[in-house]
């Protein structure tokens, strides 16, 4: 498979195809549905927090550069080292550079959706610096050599089966799929590398910009380890990932803990305030922030598209996407998949690579009824398809048709007519009136010789 | 009212997978861990801020700033019971909120094959936001130190969704709660 967001729907047939897939996905995604429910159903405040946590995330997005300043003063004032990244490519030199001047050839990893966008790993390891993913995860994932499948559970579509295969060909170890000992042999192996890698890279979930404070919440203890154990500490985050205040932490903990893992809190959630003072045993020497904006403030000027900066990148719209649960997250051919990954890719990276992200979904509000910071996901896909039309991406054939429908729905004499005449013609050849891009897969339906419209009419004048 | 908190705190926790245990004196929080944890006396590992919480009780284990710098990080990392104090403990989550202070490193909480957190029943707060605005008021003068909010053992569940306990933290959580 060629994985990119153009070839969406040839990877599509293809993955709607791999049952092993799809029942893997579907239990994962299932299972994670169940836990978030149970959680969010003994919380009768939940409704209201959803608000709040629009509301504020809105604020954010109308005001990025001013909390963008004010979040930089404070880190600053903590004693961080921020680092401002206008594009990707910007980023990366940044945080290559950090880890040269400590000549250091490794780094330790926690997970992070924003070193995936920066394809951060590649670029690294290019230059000759190893990286070591530490997410369990992420860890089974970089073994494979693949991309996550989920922005919060990046393994979703491996059974143990296939982990336990991939564990004993790379890792060398005897066959076990028992989750317990896989889990227990990633442990050991990366006790050592938390021990002595001079850099630690993670990701940011909020950043406070009254306080400066950087957010991580995990349960493994990894990004723990991450950010306590190395001489330096890099963390990395896009600009729409601060919050107004401190104040405001607990509300969104609450949000992304239910929401991701149906936990009213993670194991572990680590607010840093800066490096090691002179007066603290350990944490590194060094915190430094890079902040991509990567077209986000952009975005943010839209007057509708600016509502995808407000997601916290829970992962719950992929769980209940009837397209996701289907197909999995690899063929969206963008490192944000799902509902939130088809409509942040087209506006965020490419309209026209990714124009048929949009398309795919049965529009069902699945994924604006989950959401914790009410984005409206899929008002939102339906405008993204009306501005992939209006850009003139679809074919000849496709506005043709279009048109010719239009024509015929304006008028109730003409769909009348219509109607009579694939009776007619059904009646004729059969059912099976063959609809290029529609039929091969669905099935024609049945007209009626007489349309409802036309059936009431008549009543109407016996009636009478 | 703190007898509910209690209650819910310890039904929180439990959920977690982590443990919590009420006891009425100091001399009991001792009793407890000593019973509960027969290790050798290096491998388990307390801080100052400990020590003073027990106010002279005799607690197996050593001081973690007996420890020579140098060799703390290998020390910790084959201890098998880390012993820390904690800011707070909230209800509504089973939460214990760690404050970076000088004479506790984060690395006592975090290394060891189990964290211990001893507290007292007035640390207990209802909900996180009631403790954090406690947190940040009383630091307004000068900057923040970090916070660490442990609210279970290390967990995952990468694998097919199946929980396993003891990833790349400690195994078990417990708190001791001194009542009055
Ligand atoms: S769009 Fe909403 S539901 Fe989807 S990942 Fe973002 S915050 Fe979660």
């Amino acid at each position: 498979m060629n994985l990119r967001a153009s070839q969406f729907k040839a990877n599509a047939r293809i993955a709607a195809q791999d049952t092993g897939l799809r029942s893997k996905v579907k239990k994962a995604t299932g299972t994670a549905l169940t836990k978030r429910k149970q959680t969010v159903d003994e919380l009768p405040e939940w409704e209201s927090l959803r608000q709040q946590g629009h509301d504020i995330r809105k604020e954010v997005v109308d005001n990025i550069d001013r909390y963008l300043r004010s979040f930089t003063d404070a880190a600053r004032l903590n004693g961080a080292i921020v680092h401002h990244a206008n594009e990707h490519n910007d980023a990366t030199k940044i945080i290559y550079d950090i880890i040269r001047r400590v000549s250091a050839n490794s780094v330790v990893k926690s997970k992070s959706m924003i070193t995936e966008e920066l394809h951060l790993n590649r670029m690294l390891e290019e230059n000759g610096i190893r990286v070591i993913e530490t997410d369990l995860g992420e860890y089974i994932i970089q073994l494979a050599g693949e991309t996550p499948s989920h922005i919060t559970a990046p393994a979703l579509h491996k059974s143990k089966e296939d982990i336990a295969r991939l564990f004993q060909e790379k890792l060398n170890i005897s066959y076990t799929d028992d989750p317990a000992v896989l889990t227990a042999v990633v442990r050991k192996r990366l006790r050592d590398e938390f021990l002595n890698t001079r850099v630690g890279i993670s990701g940011v979930n909020f950043a406070c910009a009254d306080t400066g404070t950087i957010t991580i919440i995990e349960n493994e203890a990894n990004a723990r380890l991450c950010t306590v154990l190395p001489e330096v500490h890099i963390a990395v985050m896009s600009i729409e990932k601060i919050i107004p205040s401190f104040d405001d932490l607990s509300l969104f903990l609450k949000l992304l803990s239910c929401s991701a893992s149906g936990q009213r809190m993670t194991s572990y959630v680590s607010m840093i305030n800066g490096p090691r003072s002179s007066h603290n045993p350990d944490g590194p020497r060094q915190l430094h922030v890079v902040i991509l904006d990567g077209g986000r403030r952009q975005l943010a000027k839209h007057p509708a598209w600016k509502e995808a900066l407000y997601c916290i990148r829970c992962g719950a719209c992929l769980n209940v996407c009837p397209v996701y649960q289907s197909v999995g997250g690899h063929v969206y051919g963008s490192v944000y998949p799902g509902p939130i990954g088809s409509v942040l890719t087209p506006t965020l990276f490419d309209m026209k690579e990714a124009q048929d992200l949009p398309f795919a979904s049965s529009l069902c509000g699945a994924c604006t009824d989950i959401c914790p910071v009410k984005i409206d996901l899929h008002h939102h896909l339906l405008w993204e398809r009306r501005e992939v039309v209006d850009r003139g991406y679809k074919s000849f054939t496709e506005k043709i048709a279009m048109a010719v429908w239009r024509w015929m729905m304006l008028s109730a004499g003409r769909v009348e007519f219509a109607g009579r005449l694939g009776w007619l013609i059904q009646k004729v050849f059969g059912k099976n009136i063959p609809a290029p891009g529609w039929t091969p897969r669905r099935r024609f339906p049945a007209l009626a010789r007489r349309s409802f419209r036309s059936i009431m009419k008549r009543e109407k004048n016996n009636d009478g | 009212m703190t007898d509910n908190l209690q209650s819910l705190f310890q039904l929180r926790i439990r959920e977690m997978g982590g443990w919590c245990e009420i006891v009425e004196s100091l001399e009991s929080v001792c009793a407890l861990l000593g019973k509960k944890y027969a290790f050798d006396k290096n491998e388990i590992v307390f801080s100052g801020r400990v020590t003073k919480l027990l106010n002279g009780s005799k607690l197996t284990g050593v001081d973690v700033e007996s420890i020579h710098p140098g060799d703390r990080r290998e020390i910790l990392a084959h201890a098998m019971v880390g012993i820390t104090t904690c800011d707070g403990l909230i209800a509504e989550t089973g939460t214990a909120v760690l404050v970076n202070h000088p004479s506790e490193p984060r690395e006592l909480s975090l290394l060891p094959e189990r964290h211990i957190v001893v507290a007292t029943d007035d640390q207990l707060y209802e909900s996180l936001n009631a403790c954090l605005s406690r947190i940040k008021e009383s630091y307004l003068a000068g900057s923040m130190p970090s916070l660490t909010l442990v609210s279970g053992p290390s967990r995952t569940s990468d694998i097919e969704k199946t929980l396993v306990v003891g990833v790349h933290g400690p195994k078990e959580f417990g708190v001791v709660v001194i009542g009055t």
